[in-house]
Formats: C-alpha cells, structure tokens, sequence
C-alpha cells in the first residue's frame, strides 16, 4: 500500500502525519476535491480554512463555485441579498466575473425590496456584459397604493460565471449596502426609479443592454454617466408604459446615441412610445453604419408632437419648425427589418440597400423606403387590411426580384385578396409560404373559401416548395377543427404544424422575426444571430 | 472468469461482467484478449480492499452503465446514498479511503461517488480542526491568517 500511495500521490498530495495511525491513507487533492462537490456552498466556503492547500485548490477550481447558485437546500426561498454575496465573494476569490446577468424583479415581500437594493448597489462594480433585466409585473409600479405594501420579489438568475482575466472588487459596495436600507421607501415611485436608473447608468462596461421595463430610462442618459462609456452591440429595450416619453431633455439624449454607435442589433419594437421625431432620427443615424437586426415600432404621428426640439442638427435648419423635415437614413450593413408604424407620413426614409429579410405590420410602412427594398423575404403583419393599388404596385416591385418566402395572416385581409396574393403570377422566384393564424377568435382563417377550391387550383400558377399552414391553439371550429381539415385535404401540400409549442414552431416559422417569449430567449436569439453574420 | 492479482499477490477469480464493473478492466479486456488468460496486476489495490471492491461490484453487476456524459443533472449535488450502498460503505474510515482511492484507479464512477458522498456526509457541519483531523492535515496558518479567513467567510455562515 505504500507503493500505491506513492503513485497516486503528486506534489500537491496531502502532507502525510505518522502521529495518527487511524489516518494513514491519504487522498490525492484531486479526489478531495471530488467530495467536495457533493458539499453545500456554507461547507464548500468552510473548508477553505482547512489548509493553505486546499485554500488554493478550491480557489483554483472553478467549476467547485460554478454552480454555486445552486446548492441551496431550499430552491423557493430564493434570497437574492444572498446570492449577490456569495456570488461576488466567489467572483474574488476565482476571479470570476458576471458575464451575463439576468435579473427577474418582482413585487411581493418587503424582505426583497432590500435585495434589489443590494443589486443594484452592485451592479456597477461587477462588470456585467450581457444584462437583462425584466419584470413579472406588467408594471414595476403596479402595486403601489395597491394596498400590498411594499411587496416586491427579486430573483436572481447567473446564466454564465465565465472566467476572465483579473479578479473582481466589490468591498466597497457592501458597505454602502448596510446604510442604504434605510431610505427605502417602495411607496415613493422616485426613489425607486433612482436605484434602477443609478444601478444601470453606472455600468460602463455593457455590451448587450436588455430591458423589459425602461422608466424612460434610455433617454435620461447623459455623458457624464459611466454608461456613456459602453458600445452596446445589442440594446433591446420594452417599454410597459403607455405614456410617451417626455422630450425635454434632448441634451442629455445624446449619450444613448453614442453607446449605439457600434450596436449591431437594435430592437425596440416593443417600445411604442417612439416617436418619429429627432430622437429616433438621431439614434438611427448614430447606429447607422453598423446596424445589421432593427426592429422598430413607431406609434405617433409626428405632426401631433407638442414640441420639436431645436437643437442644431445637420441637415436641419436650426430654427423651429412645427413639421420636420423628411430624413434619408443610409443603413447599409442593415439586413433584417421589422417595421411597424401608424404614422402615414414619414419624417424618416430609410435607404437599405442590403436587406434580407422585411416584417411590416402593414404594406403602408413600405413609404419609409426611400426605394423599394430587394428582399428574399417578407412577412406582412396582422394589422393589414385590404391591400390597395399601392400595396399592390409595391408587392409586384418586390416580388419580381427575389422573393423567396412570404409570411401572411390568414385572417387579416380579406379574402379576395388573400388568395389573389396566394395565385399571383407576381412572384417568380416565391418557393415558400407560410400562413400563419391569429389567435383571436373573431377573426378565424378563412376556412369555408377552401371548401370550393383544391390545392391545385389554389396554386394554380405556381410552384411552392413549402408551404406551412401554422395554427393558433384554440383555433376549432364548432364541429371539426381547422387543422384536421386542412390536414384531410392538402395533406400532400401543406406542412400542418399546431402552434402548441408556439416558440419552437415559431422560432422556425417566422425566421429572424421571431416572437421571443422571455428577454433571455431574446439574448440568445440576438448572439446567434451575430455569430452567424 | 478473470483473474486479478492484488498487491499483495491473491488471485482472484471474478465473472468478466463483475471485473467490467470497472472502466479500466473492461477496457483492458476488449483490448487485450488474452488478458483472460492471465491474471491481471492491480498493484495499486490490496486483497482486503479489492474483496470490499468485488463486493459492490457483484451486487451492483445488472446495473445500466453510468451516462458517460457528465450532464447537469448528474453533478447536481446530492448525498443521498441507497441502502444497500450505505450499509456496505458504513466501514473504518482508513478502508472508506482506500475504497475511494481503488475505485478511482479501476474507475469504477458509481462506487467513487458513494466514497466520496460519505465523506462528504462526515464533513457536513464539522469546525475546520475537525476536519483536518479527519482528513489528517496539519494546520499550516497562522492565528491571524485563520482568522482574517474566518471573517471573510463569515457571510456564508447565515445561508
């Protein structure tokens, strides 16, 4: 047995005492370190104070704290002042960093309220990249006055602790921590705001900005803040509040845009307080060289804005105007569209000679093109109604070139144009349709027209390799259901896919218009989508 | 059958789906046809522990093989030990070494987890000078060292 001993024991093997004869054999630090995998985190931070050796070695091993987050005892009593600690003890003693972050805050015991204080005393210091942040609550603020005092949940989820170079500091912000208590008030909506607002705004090393919830947060920016400092490759902001933004602080506007003058990817499309006014000309402007995934949502008219700014901005005369001018935005690397607008009269063109893929809500947003654009791709949204000459005009210019797939509701338009455009001789290159159904029952897929036509006649001219035929869930009709329907009798046609599992048929229906179900699945989507570029 | 030599020098006879309990058996015994012939060298493994080894992997012989891959789920942490296991582990604590030691050189998985799980169990909720009784280890830091660490670690102490 000395033998074995011997060779299983390296320089890093455990010193060996003949005072205890109970303990003659000896591990390998290899194989401690395996029993200390099955220990908690409480025991695994403990051992640490067995030996100089072990010190070091559980220091060193870096998957010991990966899964740190983990080892509670009691999954349900998430307690994020905790976690945040021990997390940032692990990160010093590793020197593993936040990578990515997302946080997931929520209204329900005073207990959390000083947690989301506690993260976003931290935030700052940990030199998170990817940050997401989102809220179960429709609304951050929806319980206040609700009588629920101060009931707010935060859970905390690390998806990645990847180890980069140096270690992290973050003494200081505990102590900040303990006296900040205090003044917490979840009452006073403004104090709130502040601590979200202060957290993020002191982040200076962000690469991918994700926000379910804004508080406006995204134009009260200003260049002295350290986020001024980041180039954000993605900013994806949602905005739950139905009040536009106020426009008055157009000076401080401007750090937004330069934190996106290197973003690849912009989506606000759940952001519909935008309006077309300067601000948004400024941020598409800023990002326009490097721009490759925008998704925008343009709600208002910008006629009907109270107040343009006047601010000096180069192709605008200085003096105010009370209808702006018409832009042209050059997006040259910009591949993938997705525009939605009420506003029938532009303030912005949009030239992008290099598109690929376009999502409109309706086939009016195509007059934000200063020509039309030659894509492989469209997807029409389910706000269109019956198409006119224009759409028409529109439809044959883009089909003639390059179309490859088409996205329709069924149930948007009527039904005379909806199969003109099925059989239109417009689309040359057309192999791919996808049909997809609303989920309002008001306004079920147009069924009954089938029932005279075979699916034959209904691609009559035309050849289509793929045509997927998706279904709202609780689409059936009294008596048989669409899917079987369809299934019965264009079986050999179409592709009949049940939207149960609605992201994973989305995600590969709609392409790079994906509607992402939770910010993460957005994250996701988005680094996929630049790795792929 | 396969022969296995121990350290020191017991053959003994063991079915070939006992011996292929252990990856690194099994792996000599698909290389090596004529390795059923002769009896194989386990000099790292004494006759008393490799009778102990022998045991589990007797009983354990039905077993499906272990996922190779190591998902997350197989290394959430847990120290749940089955009946069998727990009884046939509850040894000294100088044999429940050398059995961890063994399986990890025959690379039998399963019986190194069981190992390690009890230790894990011994160490759960001991002082650190219990520990390093346990394990042997000399304690190598000053007074202030330790307790500069002891207060940096503090925070975990409440979880």
């Amino acid at each position: 047995m000395e033998e074995s001993n011997s060779n299983l024991q390296d320089d890093r093997g455990v010193s060996v005492s003949s005072s205890n004869p109970s303990a003659r054999v000896q591990l390998p630090i290899e194989l401690i370190s395996n029993i200390w995998r099955h220990l908690s985190l409480q025991d695994r931070v403990k051992i640490q104070q067995v030996s100089k050796l072990w010190r070091e070695y559980s220091c060193d091993t870096i998957d010991l704290w990966k899964d740190a987050l983990y080892l509670r005892d009691d999954l349900t009593k998430a307690d994020i002042c905790k976690d945040i600690r021990a997390l940032s003890h692990v990160g010093r003693w590793t020197g593993m960093k936040f990578c990515s972050l997302t946080i997931s805050l929520q209204y329900s015991t005073f207990g959390q309220i000083k947690a989301s204080r506690t993260f976003f005393n931290l935030l700052p210091a940990m030199d998170v990249k990817n940050l997401i942040i989102t809220s179960k609550a429709t609304q951050i603020f929806a319980t206040r006055g609700s009588g629920k005092k101060g009931s707010l949940e935060l859970s905390v989820l690390v998806h990645h602790l990847r180890s980069l170079q140096g270690p992290t500091v973050i003494d200081d912000t505990f102590k900040a921590w303990g006296s900040a208590m205090k003044d917490l008030e979840l009452t006073n909506k403004t104090i709130w705001n502040l601590a979200y607002f202060n957290a993020i705004s002191n982040c200076s090393k962000l690469r991918c900005l994700i926000l379910q919830f804004d508080c406006k947060i995204l134009f009260h920016f200003s260049k002295d803040m350290p986020i001024s400092q980041c180039k954000l490759d993605i900013l994806s902001i949602r905005n739950n509040e139905d009040d536009s933004f106020p426009i008055s602080r157009h000076e401080q506007s401007e750090a937004v845009c330069d934190m996106v003058r290197e973003a690849r990817v912009i989506d606000l499309i759940d952001y519909p307080s935008l309006r077309c006014d300067s601000m948004l000309q400024k941020l598409l402007s800023a990002a326009s060289k490097t721009i490759e995934y925008l998704t925008i949502s343009i709600s208002a008219l910008a006629s009907t804005t109270p107040s343009v700014p006047t601010i000096n901005f180069s192709y605008q005369s200085s003096a105010t105007t009370s209808v702006p001018e018409t832009l042209v935005i050059d997006l040259p690397k910009l591949k993938h569209l997705w525009l939605s607008s009420k506003c029938v009269e532009p303030t912005i063109e949009l030239n992008c000679p290099n598109l690929e893929s376009l999502r409109v809500s309706r086939m009016e947003v195509f007059k934000y093109f200063t020509r039309i654009p030659s894509i492989r791709m469209l997807f029409i949204g389910r706000t269109q109604s019956s198409l006119n000459d224009f759409d028409w005009n529109v439809l044959s210019q883009i089909g003639g070139d390059r179309l490859h797939t088409l996205y329709l509701y069924s149930d948007c338009m009527p039904a005379l144009d909806f199969f003109k455009l099925f059989q239109a001789e417009m689309f040359p290159h057309l192999r791919k349709i996808v049909v997809l159904a609303s989920s309002e029952k008001s306004s079920r897929i147009k069924i009954e027209s089938f029932y005279d036509l075979t699916p034959k006649q209904l691609l009559r001219s035309r050849r289509v390799d793929s045509l997927i035929w998706q279904f709202a869930s609780d689409d059936v009709f009294p008596g048989f259901s669409t899917q079987d329907f369809v299934r019965e009798h264009f079986a050999e046609y179409f592709n009949c896919l049940r939207s149960d599992d609605s992201i994973k048929y989305s995600a590969r229906i709609m392409g790079d218009f994906v509607q992402m179900r939770t910010e993460f699945d957005k994250m996701k989507h988005f680094q996929e989508f630049l790795q792929r570029s | 059958m396969v022969q296995l030599s121990t350290s020191d020098n017991e053959i003994f006879n063991v079915d070939r789906d006992v011996a292929e309990r252990s990856v690194l058996l099994k792996t000599m015994l698909d290389d090596l046809p004529e390795a059923e012939e002769n009896p194989i060298p386990l000099s790292n493994v004494s006759s008393n522990v490799l009778k102990k080894v022998l045991e589990y992997c007797a009983h354990h012989r039905g077993d499906p093989a272990p996922p190779t891959d190591e998902s997350e789920e197989s290394r959430k942490r847990t120290t749940d030990i089955g009946d069998w296991d727990s009884k046939f582990i509850n040894v000294d604590q100088e044999m429940l070494f050398e059995i961890i030691l063994a399986a990890n050189y025959l690379d039998i998985k399963p019986l190194l987890d069981v190992g390690c799980k009890t230790v894990a169990n011994m160490i759960k909720g001991k002082t650190p000078e219990e520990i390093r009784k346990l394990f042997n280890i000399q304690n190598d830091f000053t007074q202030e060292e330790e307790e500069q660490i002891k207060k940096e670690n503090e925070w975990a102490e409440d979880r």
